[in-house]
């Protein structure tokens, strides 16, 4: 693999985290919000930890492989599965009947509160994909300098 | 015929391994070893009631099978590149899922073997009758095997070339597994205590499309997992 490649790899998995941060964000304000407790077992809190988990896990990954080409690929690996919990997650309000309501639409819900859901459901994926856009362009960069100076250390430049 | 030359091969990778362990012991011994101590723990912290012990029987024997099985899995890649035999391996003509499943059937039966052993032990110590639907029981328990050594195969894939791979392996897998944990559980504990609300085949049917998704997947993947 060419080195063009490699950085084109790493800041882009790496911008993901950001799904992390926003993950952990959603579980204490639902919680905070909606259950009024420290913890309760409900379908959907508990199959959102579980995607938080699984994204730690991702995170550790990452941080424990050095060669940036076997970092991008096994993160790719790890992520795609790990996307296989996201429907469950979706689901869960259905198939496992706790106190979460089932999913928020027009027909569920009072009219007045449609133009509320949806301006903030899109105003917080326009956030996040700000945030993961900087991050990313952040990453190159920092990948760019450090290629840079692998090469003056060596002597090339 | 190339897939009778794939499943030849399936069958040598296999064969290899098994022999390997055959030959030594020492792994699948302090695997089993460390299965057992870890129900005899559970055993202690549950208490000596005798109700209580049964109701977190299932629990109980599918953790201490999770925890001993990490070990078994790490192994399974940890062996080739002590010896450095994983080049070799990945230089033999063919193709790369060979391997992957190779190192599942073998992993499968020792995981098999463990998980026998983790039940008679389980049963007597948590003081759990045998229920007249035993041949389902077997079923679930071995669609639940395959779901842990799919995934733990394939992690152990990468974590074992990490440099902190006995933290890494638990950390990616044991979220992975949990709906393979919670159908498992949840369903031998229905069967354990006679399914009376007739909720074990759900579970199975779930263990069976988590079976099918994560062996075609893990196949599919293993090729770009191992070649980085």
């Amino acid at each position: 693999m060419n080195e063009t490649a490699a950085t084109m790899n790493v800041p882009r998995s790496r911008a993901w985290s950001l799904f992390g941060v926003f993950a952990f964000v959603a579980l204490i304000a639902a919680q905070a919000y909606a259950v009024l407790t420290w913890w309760v077992w409900e379908a959907r809190l508990t199959s959102t930890l579980v995607l938080f988990m699984i994204f730690v896990g991702y995170l550790a990954l990452r941080s424990f492989v050095d060669d940036p080409q076997q970092r991008a690929q096994w993160s790719a690996a790890v992520g795609a599965f790990g996307a296989i919990n996201v429907p469950i997650v979706y689901m869960s309000v259905r198939w496992w009947r706790t106190i979460h309501q089932i999913q928020s639409s027009p027909s569920t819900m009072d009219s007045a509160y449609v133009l509320g859901l949806r301006t903030n459901a899109i105003a917080f994926l326009l956030i996040m994909i700000y945030f993961i856009r900087r991050r990313y362009e952040l990453a190159r960069l920092r990948r760019a300098t450090e290629l840079i100076a692998d090469a003056a250390a060596l002597g090339g430049m | 015929m190339a897939w009778r030359e794939d499943l030849r091969r399936v069958r040598v990778i296999a064969w290899k391994d098994i022999t390997t362990e055959r030959r030594s012991k020492a792994g699948f011994n302090s695997v089993v070893a460390l299965a057992v101590t870890i129900l005899v723990l559970f055993g202690f912290a549950l208490g000596p009631e005798a109700q209580a012990l049964r109701d977190a029987a299932a629990g109980a024997m599918w953790l201490a099978a999770l925890f001993a099985g990490v070990l078994a899995f790490n192994r399974s890649f940890q062996v080739e590149l002590e010896s450095g035999a994983i080049e070799p391996l990945l230089l033999y003509p063919g193709s790369r899922w060979t391997i992957l499943a190779g190192k599942l059937l073998a992993n499968a039966l020792f995981v098999g073997l463990m998980l026998a052993i983790v039940v008679i032990v389980g049963v007597t110590l948590f003081q759990v009758a045998i229920p007249k639907a035993w041949p389902s029981l077997l079923g679930l328990f071995a669609l639940g095997a395959v779901g842990l050594v799919v995934l733990g195969t394939f992690y152990a894939a990468m974590s074992s070339r990490t440099r902190a791979r006995e933290v890494l392996l638990p950390l990616l897998l044991f979220p992975m597994l949990v709906p393979v944990l919670l159908a498992a559980i949840s369903g031998s504990k229905a069967l354990l205590t006679g399914d009376l609300m007739h909720e074990a085949g759900a579970w199975i049917r779930l263990l069976i499309a988590y079976d099918i998704i994560f062996v075609a997947a893990t196949l599919l993947a293993f090729e770009h997992v191992i070649e980085a």
